[in-house]
């Protein structure tokens, strides 16, 4: 699985003995030490997975500048342990306009053509003038040129609708949904709402933005809404980073050489504004969270001088700006409705009836805002240690679970099956069955993921215990309330990545309101059983709801 | 197949605690019932374990026999030459009788203070005060090593404060791994109900109104159930009892005074009995006994409650070594 990402882009190398470019011969490698030895000393980490550069590593078309770019990538490759783990496009400054626009855009490119044939790693799965998809087993990625066709027009392209049904054609052709994504175009595909130039420049987006791109993007992310895919760009030089949901992140990055005294732009009243300096590069980190780390490079004195400068991280996590183009598609379409919870089966009606009846004569059933999740909030909550404070019902509860498993589901509960009880009333249940089956049982604390609990109850604890376990072909968790189901898929998640792949997941509940939705991939269990459906615990995203100051938290759990 | 933890062999005999058999062949909805599923496993063992040997059947908190159950293992009884005796059965010994004259008359019986043997010819071997003892002394002797197997010590060979106590170990006792094992539960949780039937009995634990159980940790609660569910206690279970769980959240509007028995894993320095302790009195309850599993001090030691354990941690496992924390 890739983890760390480096992101450089816009190398603009024009007079590499210029000290007015921070990239020049005599400075490249210092430069570059102290970029990596941040990385390494802020992330304790020796490698990274990818490096990539997303184009104009030369400066206005001075081609004799490749082979410093090369020296200057293979030195970053050398630096972070990553040689065959790269991967660039090409930018409007990479070719030869005059060829270009005089329809020889072959030749034009062909310099870029020689220096890119170093950094085509990876295996190839399809190659086009203007694409191209590399398979790196964990990961794939695909590279655009964005400017091929622009006829030298210093802009970006324009594609058919033909050209651009290919490239989504081949990316289902070739990407599976499962395998994270790379994507480099030099031109941005989207507008980045915070960026300074999309702001303040005349014309930026019919100068920057790559149209047709923005249309592959709204595909690609029809197609892979849910699966991991980054977009990198450069050009912008004004950095800025996105994301559309928790899986499709977008970085445009700020340049990383050039000359400090040249870049201006025209502001709306057609003043001449030089850019913000920002020489940057940016590392993504994927754990638990993606983190977006910005590394700027911030000069000394007064004058910006390239030659005394240091490295500084500033780590972000990911924001969510929802394109206006998901907008648009969003509120046009009806908005798409998850079915129900078709996947909980009631465990038995008689059983059922016995909870609900309890909860109606012992008035356990509360109305108001109890917190699930970051995002979620339940209105309607349900003691549990009081409802099973019944022996009568608990025993019930337990027996019925072990008979609709054993003979309804025809589950062998024996050596082979992992049972795992959740938090306390899932342990109880989940001992109980395990007693009477003879089969070994965890208990673990997922409130407050286990902060609280001592370490032998958290999931830690757990993965490490069962790490040897290969001979596990059933898992079955035992939780008391589902809401989401957030914490079950989380917690299956984290074992599934310990565990052999194949195994049957079961789910056994004592409530669980069958018209909730639930999160995705609460489908990915084999089975799922609740001994009460029927009752309704609504659970609303926070922000449909009044704030904490007006609609409080209720905080009292008896 | 029976289970393996359901007997304990002894030199001379074998013995099973009928409400432990009771508990994994078919639950606890009626506990002390004897049902057939139950009797057919005291059957296999009667038949297949160690044959040589008296079968000891302890038949304590059992209080009826669902009719027919016993037929099995009486006609096994009549045709295998094997003694068997029932003890603490003085509240199914007429059923006990009546199955033996249907199916074994042929066999002598020798009856007597809550005791029925039946043998063929000459009783071989008899069960006393003496095995009962030593039956209890194996039990726990079990379930220290049980415990002592739990013991994991801290990397590096550092010592760790231990959570709310101001000792500093070596390392800690696992109850998760106590749980996990269905061996060390099942036998765990049999001991510790007898704790607390015996606290019950000796001090009139709950007389205005019926002795409640009490658990505040997650490692608790599956022993607290087990002990609720097998000798009919309420329960109350908390997750969690102190700064993140204050009292204000976990009192009901209403509730009724009780008296608690505190289940928990392991004690050191009692903070969290104490916490317990208070939080039972802000609601007009009374905690005056635990009962764990270990302690590292003599159950003598603490004043506020009786503390009740099963193993003393004072020296159970060379590697666990405790000091008083330094500031």
């Amino acid at each position: 699985m890739i983890k760390t990402i480096l992101h450089i882009t816009d190398l603009h190398l024009a007079d590499i003995n210029s000290d007015a470019e921070k990239l020049r011969v005599g400075f490249y490698q210092e430069f570059i030490e102290g970029l990596v030895k941040e990385i390494k000393s802020t992330f304790k980490i020796d490698s990274i997975d990818h490096i990539l550069c997303t184009g104009d590593f030369v400066d206005k078309g001075e081609v004799k500048n490749f082979s410093h770019a090369k020296s200057i990538l293979d030195y970053f490759a050398k630096q972070l342990n990553c040689p065959k783990h790269i991967s660039i496009c090409i930018g409007n400054h990479d070719f030869i306009r005059a060829l270009d626009s005089g329809g020889k855009q072959k030749e034009a490119r062909q310099a870029y053509y020689d220096f890119e044939k170093e950094y085509l790693l990876g295996k190839e799965c399809v190659k086009t003038d203007y694409y191209q998809i590399r398979d790196f087993n964990d990961y794939m990625v695909l590279i655009f040129d964005s400017t091929y066709g622009s006829n030298g027009s210093n802009g970006p392209s324009e594609l058919s609708v033909k050209e651009i049904d290919n490239v989504i054609i081949d990316v289902s052709k070739h990407v599976p949904s499962e395998k994270p994504l790379l994507i480099l175009s030099h031109f941005p595909m989207v507008v980045f709402p915070r960026s300074q130039q999309y702001l303040e420049e005349i014309g930026w987006v019919d100068k920057h933005l790559w149209k047709s791109g923005a249309t592959i993007v709204e595909r690609i992310f029809n197609k892979r809404e849910t699966s991991l895919t980054f977009w990198f760009f450069g050009d912008g030089h004004a950095p800025d980073f996105t994301s559309y949901n928790p899986s499709h992140h977008f970085l445009m990055t700020g340049m990383l050489g050039g000359n400090y005294t040249n870049p201006t732009f025209k502001d709306a009243s057609g003043s001449i504004k030089p850019f913000n300096k920002f020489t940057e590069a940016k590392l993504i980190v994927i754990n638990e969270d993606i983190t977006i780390n910005t590394l700027s490079y911030r000069s000394k004195g007064h004058n910006l001088s390239p030659h005394s400068g240091f490295w500084e991280v500033v780590p972000s996590k990911i924001r969510l700006d929802e394109s206006p183009a998901i907008k648009i598609r969003k509120s046009e379409k009806p908005v798409e409705v998850k079915p129900d919870d078709l996947k909980t089966e009631l465990i038995g009606e008689s059983v059922q009836k016995e909870i609900i009846d309890t909860i109606r004569t012992r008035n356990l059933y509360s109305f108001n805002r109890y917190s699930t999740s970051d995002e979620d909030v339940s209105l309607g909550w349900v003691s549990i240690p009081k409802l099973l404070e019944s022996r009568d019902l608990l025993n019930r509860c337990i027996d019925k679970s072990i008979l609709w498993l054993k003979e309804t589901k025809q589950i062998a509960i024996d050596s082979d099956c992992l049972i795992i009880g959740l938090d306390i009333w899932g342990s109880v249940f989940a001992t109980q069955v395990a007693v009477r089956e003879n089969v070994k049982n965890f208990c673990i604390a997922t409130k407050d993921g286990g902060k609280h609990n001592v370490h032998f109850e958290r999931i830690d604890s757990l993965c490490e215990r069962i790490k040897d376990h290969n001979h596990i072909k059933t898992v079955i968790i035992f939780t008391d309330v589902v809401a989401t189901g957030n914490t079950v898929v989380q917690f299956k998640s984290r074992v599934e990545s310990i565990l052999s792949n194949g195994m049957k997941w079961i789910c056994l509940s004592i409530i669980s309101d069958k018209k909730q939705k639930r999160v995705q991939k609460f489908d990915e269990f084999n089975i799922v059983g609740t001994l009460c459906s029927d009752l309704i615990l609504p659970i609303m995203k926070k922000s449909d709801l009044p704030d904490e100051t007006i609609f409080p938290s209720n905080s009292i759990f008896v | 197949m029976s289970k393996s933890y359901h007997y304990i062999s002894f030199t001379d005999f074998v013995y099973v605690r009928l409400d432990g058999i009771i508990w994994t062949s078919s639950g606890l909805s009626q506990p002390g019932n004897l049902n057939k599923a139950a009797v057919e496993q005291v059957n296999i063992i009667y038949g297949t374990v160690e044959l040589e040997k008296l079968l000891v059947v302890d038949c304590k908190g059992v209080i009826t026999i669902t009719d027919h159950s016993l037929d099995e293992l009486f006609k096994s009884i009549a045709k295998v030459n094997r003694e068997i005796t029932f003890v603490s059965c003085q509240q199914i010994e007429e059923k006990l009788s009546n199955a033996k004259k249907e199916f074994c008359n042929e066999l002598n019986t020798n009856d007597g203070d809550s005791q029925l043997t039946i043998y063929k010819r000459k009783q071989k071997q008899e069960f006393t005060s003496e095995s009962s003892n030593e039956v209890k002394s194996k039990i726990i002797k079990n379930i220290k090593e049980f415990v002592s197997k739990s013991f994991q010590k801290f990397p590096d060979g550092k010592f760790k404060r231990l959570s709310s106590t101001p000792i500093l170990a070596s390392g800690e006792y696992d109850a998760s791994s106590l749980i996990s094992n269905p061996a060390s539960f099942y036998w765990i949780s049999l001991s510790l109900l007898d704790k607390v039937e015996e606290i019950i009995e000796r001090d009139r634990v709950g007389k205005k109104s019926q002795a409640k159980l009490l658990s505040v940790s997650l490692r608790a609660a599956p022993f607290a159930s087990a002990i609720s569910l097998l000798g009919g206690f309420q329960l109350e279970c908390i997750d969690h009892l102190g700064p993140i769980n204050p009292y204000s959240k976990l009192m009901d509007q209403q509730y009724i005074s009780s008296d608690y028995i505190y289940i928990g894993d392991f004690v050191f320095g009692g903070t969290e009995i104490k916490v317990a302790k208070n939080y039972l009195n802000f609601k007009s309850s009374l905690l005056g006994h635990a009962v764990t599993i270990g302690s590292l001090f003599s159950d003598d030691t603490f004043k506020d409650f009786q503390l009740s354990s099963l193993v003393s941690l004072n020296s159970l496992n060379v590697d666990a070594k405790y000091k008083m924390f330094e500031d």
